[in-house]
């Protein structure tokens, strides 16, 4: 029992970081068909925000919180404005490309300005702390992941549903010019998806760090592209399809990790892929696929 | 100021729109060569032709999504170089062929969406209720997909989210397109409803006999050229043109 709640509570936090990560790059991609790669070094900056904050010695953890979150929010918006937007009514293809070239040169601006080795950040380990449920023994870490996760996700649904932006959001992703022809700007729209996207890296950067405890170069690159697996998984440009991804993803790994046996963990990753490849099979375009335009009624 | 600009004002006033010298562009290649055209407030003018007479660029150009040059002034104000954005803060708006409701969202969502630039909530909100009242089907459907909307329903909400904007003008491209003659029927008789309000429409149909019964004035497009223009009376009495042109008996 105790064992089961446990991997689950895993199985849930490690989705609850992808699904976070996928969102933030299905929002950018329903608008703008950009699979912005350069995701991974939106979650970094959080990090090293979080790093010079606490070498700048602020105790406050809700500060440190608060400053990693919007550095992150500002490079998102930084990068639209000074990379993306040049590109934008560009080919997919070159899009994908520029996503790439940001990614390397801020990997390798992190290289060089901070340092190749992780650097320790310790300031949020306060949220981590074993909390006992009679016999069960959990780790709140991964409580405050999943709830933060979940919260974020309704908050967003709110966000979507009710807002005007956020109906004009849902809308570009169907038809971006016809949402210009009601009069709202293009770069309104496009801004607050990266914004949002900025938004969920920081949270993400939150709670990476907190486990890891340390922030290097690659921090946000190899969650990336789990995250990207789980936007593929559940269709990609389809918020619901990101989430479903990530959980499923989260629950694909924990789940070899328990099944195999001990002699076989290396080939986790293999387990896992082999499993995805089965269901893009499946559904070649995702299990959550945005329905597609198919022309109006003539 | 000197008299003689102001008399040149006071001659443009009755033109809301007033496009001289018009070109479009796909890339390299030019589909609008050189047209010109107006629309007074108030009328309604129609743009007709056959497919591929340059009708739907032209009209998208007055939007700015698609690019072309020449002057485009509305309401006295060069609005050529504007964004599409601007243009429609300006007072234009569209009801685009093939009608592009947002099928992904509500009916509401739609027309909500149609009333963006607005700042007065309120009425706006009255608005969006009084347009469900006016179309009972789309009230029925208020909150499901206005992708499950049949097409003719899909023309009304598309006029109607046009229509949100409080528009100066309205341009409608190809409103009967698609749509079966009943269908068709209640949709021109929207619009003369709209013209009869003293709305200021430029209309873009294939279906000429239907078009030439509301507009006050038409152009005639065929190869990205202006070939004939008149009220309907003399495009009617120019038998010859209207078979040829649009396959109409006139």
């Amino acid at each position: 029992m105790d064992y089961i709640v446990q991997q689950t509570l895993n199985a849930l936090s490690f989705g609850a970081e992808y699904a976070l990560i996928a969102l933030g790059l299905a929002i950018v991609f329903s608008i703008m068909n950009l699979v912005n790669f350069a995701h991974g070094e939106v979650i970094a900056i959080g990090g090293y925000t979080m790093m010079v904050m606490a070498t700048l010695a602020f105790k406050n953890p809700i500060i440190i919180i608060l400053g990693a979150v919007l550095a992150a929010i500002i490079m998102a918006l930084f990068l639209e404005r000074i990379a993306f937007r040049p590109v934008r009514y560009a080919d997919a293809t070159t899009g994908l490309l520029t996503a790439f070239g940001v990614s390397l040169i801020l990997q390798n601006l992190f290289l060089l300005l901070v340092s190749p080795r992780p650097i320790a950040v310790t300031s949020m380990y306060f949220l981590d702390w074993p909390i006992r449920l009679g016999p069960i023994q959990i780790s709140s870490l991964q409580i405050f992941e999943t709830l933060a996760t979940l919260i974020a996700i309704l908050l967003l649904v709110l966000f979507l549903k009710k807002s005007l932006l956020g109906i004009a959001m849902r809308a570009a992703s169907l038809d971006f010019e016809m949402v210009r022809l009601m009069g709202i700007r293009a770069n309104r729209v496009i801004a607050a998806a990266f914004a949002i996207s900025g938004l969920l890296a920081g949270i993400a950067a939150i709670f990476i760090i907190a486990r890891r405890g340390a922030v290097d170069p690659t921090l946000g690159f190899n969650p990336v592209l789990k995250a990207f697996v789980a936007c593929v998984v559940g269709g990609f440009g389809s918020l619901p399809g990101a989430v479903l991804g990530g959980f499923l993803l989260g629950a694909l790994e924990v789940g070899m990790l328990v099944l195999l046996p001990q002699s076989y963990g290396g080939m986790k990753d293999a387990f896992v892929f082999a499993i995805i490849a089965i269901i893009l099979v499946w559904r070649p375009e995702g299990i959550l696929s945005p329905p597609k335009e198919k022309g109006d009624k003539i | 100021m000197t008299v003689v600009p102001l008399v040149l004002l006071s001659l443009q006033k009755t033109n809301m729109l007033e496009v001289k010298n018009l070109s479009v562009f796909y890339g390299r290649i030019k589909v609008v060569h050189s047209i010109d055209f107006s629309v007074k407030k108030g009328s309604c003018v129609a743009l007709l032709g056959p497919n591929g007479a340059g009708k739907t660029s032209t009209i998208s150009s007055i939007l700015g999504t698609v690019s072309s040059s020449g002057s485009i002034r509305f309401l006295d104000k060069d609005i050529s170089k504007m964004h599409t954005e601007e243009r429609v803060k300006l007072g234009i708006s569209i009801a685009p062929e093939g009608r592009r409701v947002f099928s992904n969202l509500s009916v509401f969502e739609n027309l909500f969406i149609g009333s963006a630039i607005r700042e007065d909530r309120k009425a706006a909100d009255e608005e969006i209720n009084a347009w469900l009242k006016t179309f009972p089907i789309l009230d029925e459907r208020r909150d499901q997909a206005a992708g499950t909307l049949s097409g003719g329903e899909q023309q009304m909400l598309t006029i109607a989210r046009a229509l949100m904007s409080r528009p100066k003008i309205l341009l409608l491209d190809e409103p009967s397109l698609g749509l079966a003659p009943r269908i068709t029927r209640q949709v021109f008789e929207l619009i003369q409803d709209l013209k009869a309000q003293g709305m200021t429409i430029l209309l873009v149909e294939q279906n000429a006999t239907e078009a030439l019964k509301l507009a006050d004035f038409s152009f005639i497009l065929n190869s990205g050229n202006v070939i004939a223009s008149g009220s309907s009376e003399e495009i009617l009495n120019k038998g010859d043109l209207m078979s040829s042109l649009t396959g109409v008996e006139a």
